[in-house]
């Protein structure tokens, strides 16, 4: 008897399971997609449809930036020089005499840009005002965080890379820089914040924007270790604060 | 190395007109003078001087870092800098000795990295030139 009845499962034709199927079929069929929070969403056969994506991580459109303009009148000291190595900025005064509190900001303000020439001068030109300023750069750096604060906030992967590693430079370019930036932490990090876990996780897939630097999580979480690192006591609290699943490198 | 051709040299013919003297007497100067430089500034001292032959560079180093940023800047070496531009010294980063500041022929300055910026791909491009 008990042989008997049991032995339904597996020797039960697959011609059973399907009405079954079919009844879950026309339940699915009868529910109705709805909005939240409306009276159809209290029936019983309508099923809820998530919210609209926020657009948190959507890139927004640039605007027409000083620098170019600048550039297009022929005010910065700048040309271009293609060499077969690759392009070179050519000063056409020297670094060392230059206005740093008028000419690092403008550069700063380039970093949104796109287009070649202009994202090739703001980034060239930065790099090499950063590395020749020395002392000049410390006083500037108040200034520069509205630039640096735009250029992030455009959310432009291009833009937040290149961003990302400029400000990883500034750190370094001087003492007390990295503590100087301290203060500026509620403009700078949010956006770090929505883009940290972009990072993905390939298993023992190769990952080829790491090797050229393009992958955001990553860069996010070196620029984040440098802010604690250069940053002084209060970094790390602060980066804390701003961005809750930042962990201590130190 | 050798010094006998040295009557187009700028620097001699300045102090000839000046002191009035002959250009063997500028020689023996140059000769004693030459003894006590470095090499590169031997090689500098004698304007017309030309490489005697070039080979390219295998394996990096310091001197191929430096021969690069000159290359780069439209130059073949720190000899020829010196001549075109008449200065003594080249502008160095302290804590690698790379160079750090070169004019280039248009007068437009060309600004260099603290870090090594010759990457091994660009090693064979670097000329190395023989006096």
């Amino acid at each position: 008897m008990v042989i008997e009845e049991g032995s339904p499962g597996p020797s039960r034709p697959p011609g059973d399971r399907r009405p079954r199927q079919r009844e879950k079929d026309k339940q699915q069929e009868k529910q109705q997609a709805c909005e939240g929070f409306s009276i159809r969403a209290m029936m019983k056969n309508s099923v809820v449809r998530g919210p609209p994506p926020a657009g948190s991580v959507k890139p927004r459109p640039a605007k027409r930036t000083v620098f170019r303009k600048f550039y297009e009148r022929g005010d910065l000291p700048i040309a271009v020089q293609h060499d077969g190595v690759g392009n070179k900025i050519a000063w056409k005064v020297e670094i060392e005499n230059l206005d740093y509190h008028y000419f690092l900001p403008l550069f700063f303000d380039g970093l949104c840009e796109t287009e070649f020439p202009y994202e090739f001068f703001a980034r060239q030109g930065v790099h090499d005002l950063l590395e020749h300023g020395g002392n000049k750069i410390l006083p500037v750096v108040p200034q520069l965080i509205i630039p640096i604060k735009n250029a992030l906030n455009l959310r432009n992967r291009q833009v937040l890379c290149t961003t990302l590693k400029v400000i990883q430079h500034l750190v370094v370019s001087a003492e007390m820089v990295g503590e100087a930036l301290v203060p500026y932490y509620r403009q700078i990090l949010p956006i770090l914040s929505i883009f940290k876990h972009m990072d993905v996780n390939l298993g023992d897939g190769i990952e080829y924007s790491q090797q050229k630097r393009e992958n955001i999580g990553v860069l996010i979480k070196e620029t984040l270790e440098l802010f604690e690192r250069y940053g002084g006591e209060d970094a790390y609290i602060n980066i804390k604060y701003m961005i809750p699943t930042y962990g201590s490198c130190m | 190395m050798v010094t006998h051709k040295v009557p187009d040299l700028p620097t001699c013919l300045e102090e000839k007109h000046s002191l009035g003297e002959s250009s063997t007497s500028c020689e023996e100067e140059l000769n004693i003078n030459d003894m006590k430089m470095s090499k590169v500034s031997e090689v500098m001292t004698k304007a017309d001087i030309k490489p005697k032959s070039m080979h390219r560079a295998k394996i990096w180093s310091g001197d191929i870092e430096n021969l690069y940023r000159f290359q780069q800047a439209g130059y073949r070496d720190e000899v020829e800098y010196k001549q075109v531009k008449q200065v003594n010294e080249v502008e160095c980063w302290p804590e690698t000795g790379f160079v750090k500041k070169l004019q280039r022929r248009d007068n437009t300055f060309y600004y260099y990295n603290r870090q090594r910026e010759c990457e091994d791909k660009d090693v064979p491009k670097v000329k190395v030139y023989v006096y």
